[in-house]
């Protein structure tokens, strides 16, 4: 996450990105000339009746009554196109996947991996940390492996993520920089490529102490067929990629995270970059 | 998440599913990318399975065909979004698959900032949620902040039921604690499960707005003067809408008000007997 400019005005004027997914369920604007176009006014025809939410909206700026419209122009277009949408996704939740991802706003779970509402569950904090004592981010992963039965937890880290804050939730991750101090010692000279190999460092230590929590100890040692991915985002580039440390029981779990660690140390001894 | 709902009001409980191999089969059929909007040598595409599952390599084969695609209608979209965040809005919501927030909302990538957690709670002790909270206000400086329930959660029925889940149970004992403090509003509607439920997640929502406002962090913002918003809001499932509550805050003052507004509205409602 990047630290914006103290203008509490500024306009995001970011261009609309589309989904994968057959259906849309993004509202479809007609694109303005230029490379960043500005959001036109919403289809508030498309509102339900009586639907006291819509407002004018203000020039370029998205007020908090937009976000309400939008949503019930979104709401009304999903039950014209499939009627039975919403009434068949209040009848449960049945996600194979869980998401253990950064809160920054540039990374979308759902956007970016096309998948639909009901299908992701999704827990989002700062620099996606998994702590042994967070009750929080534990009870998200106790619920989704114990209660859904989720198949594949994904850690997803991103480039660009802004470690550097003093404070304690991100002195976890300081730690990292002590663990592994050869490795960062290696990269002194090149920030930004510190900084990416912190920032797959961090996914890599997150998928290994989520391994190591009692729910995931338990589930592998019962026989639950339960994966953990260490995946990292590019917002330079929207893709995502696999780090390698895949782990399904106990076992891999320690070789991979071995093998994750060396493989980071390769990298930045035969200079790739990423 | 979803309660399972079993005849007896009594003892109802979660039981998990106990079948490894359960399909989601979504309500679209996910299109595998085609081969050649990956970029070469992309060694995740892979051929589509025949059955409605989705293996979790195509998750990185449908991400790579988004970007592809992104890039070609416009080819400076994320270097531009690389810059930086300039997100108004933070998002505190449940992690409940069919409540995503950006969708709900009709916002894009580096609009809106998000954490979710079950039942969307803000514990006065809880770091990872404070940080979120910490870093969206007073780093990036969002404008509003949304607390977000949803009719039909999962956690706020298990609050109630109280079955044993194991260690989630101490995090909902959160909304638990708050059938004993508005114990008259639940005994309201004790007579019907479903109202007392959505009910309940109703509160909820205004009781993790009030925690938000008493956080340290937003009483300094709005001591000194920061113009920031704390909101509301409910989404039912079952019809896709987003509700608010009427809980708004924009300082100490209209915090308290408000909060006790909220509370008269809930009973208010109880009382007229009106259905959500």
């Amino acid at each position: 996450m990047s630290a914006p400019n103290n203008n509490n005005n500024n306009n995001n004027t970011s261009p609309r990105q589309t989904t994968t997914s057959p259906t849309t369920t993004a509202a479809v604007t007609t694109k303005a000339p230029g490379p960043f176009h500005s959001h036109s006014t919403p289809q508030y025809l498309n509102c339900a009746p009586n639907c006291n939410t819509c407002t004018s909206p203000n020039v370029n700026s998205i007020e908090i009554d937009q976000l309400i419209a939008n949503n019930h122009a979104w709401s009304t277009r999903i039950k014209q196109e499939d009627p039975g949408f919403f009434t068949h996704l209040a009848e449960a939740q049945k996600p194979r996947f869980l998401w253990i991802g950064c809160s920054d706003s540039r990374v979308p779970a759902e956007r970016l991996t096309g998948l639909e509402s009901g299908q992701l569950f999704v827990h989002r904090n700062v620099a996606n940390l998994v702590i042994h004592t967070d009750l929080n981010c534990l009870s998200v992963v106790q619920y989704a492996v114990e209660v859904l039965q989720v198949e594949h937890i994904i850690i997803c880290g991103h480039y660009g993520c802004e470690l550097g804050l003093i404070n304690n939730w991100l002195l976890h991750i300081r730690d990292l920089t002590f663990k592994h101090a050869t490795m960062i010692s290696m990269l002194e000279g090149n920030r930004k490529r510190l900084l990416d190999t912190l920032c797959e460092l961090n996914v890599v230590e997150q998928c290994f102490n989520l391994g190591n929590s009692t729910v995931m100890q338990s589930a592998w040692k019962r026989g639950q067929d339960v994966k953990i991915h260490g995946w990292i985002y590019g917002i330079q580039d929207g893709y995502l990629r696999d780090l390698g440390i895949t782990a399904s029981s106990r076992d891999t779990l320690e070789s991979n995270y071995k093998n994750s660690i060396q493989k980071l140390k390769e990298n930045i001894s035969l200079s790739t970059s990423n | 998440m979803s309660s399972q709902n079993t005849p007896s009001a009594t003892s109802p409980t979660i039981e998990p599913q106990n079948t490894n191999n359960n399909n989601n089969e979504s309500q679209t059929t996910q299109v595998a990318a085609p081969a050649n909007t990956c970029v070469p040598n992309c060694n995740s595409c892979t051929s589509p399975s025949v059955t409605n599952s989705i293996e979790i390599e195509q998750l990185i084969a449908n991400n790579h065909a988004w970007s592809t695609r992104i890039k070609q209608e416009d080819p400076g979209f994320f270097a531009h979004l690389a810059q930086a965040q300039k997100p108004r809005f933070l998002w505190i919501g449940c992690s409940d698959s069919r409540v995503p927030a950006e969708r709900l909302t009709g916002l894009e990538s580096g609009q809106i900032f998000v954490h979710r957690n079950v039942a969307n709670l803000v514990i006065h002790t809880d770091l990872n949620c404070l940080s979120v909270l910490q870093y969206a206000v007073e780093v990036l400086q969002v404008e509003h902040i949304i607390v977000c329930g949803h009719y039909g959660c999962g956690g706020v029925a298990a609050s109630y039921d109280n079955p044993e889940l194991g260690l989630i149970n101490n995090w909902l004992l959160h909304i638990r604690d708050l059938t004993f403090k508005h114990a008259e509003l639940i005994e309201m509607t004790k007579s019907n499960r479903k109202r007392l439920l959505s009910t309940l997640c109703e509160l909820n929502v205004v009781e993790q707005c009030n925690n938000l406002g008493n956080t340290t962090i937003m009483q300094s913002a709005w001591k000194k003067g920061q113009n920031v918003k704390i909101h509301g809001w409910i989404y039912g499932i079952h019809d896709g809408y987003l509700r608010d509550l009427g809980v708004s805050a924009s300082s100490r003052e209209t915090l308290e008000l408000n909060y006790k507004n909220a509370i008269l509205k809930l009973k208010d409602n109880c009382s007229l007997g009106d259905s959500n």
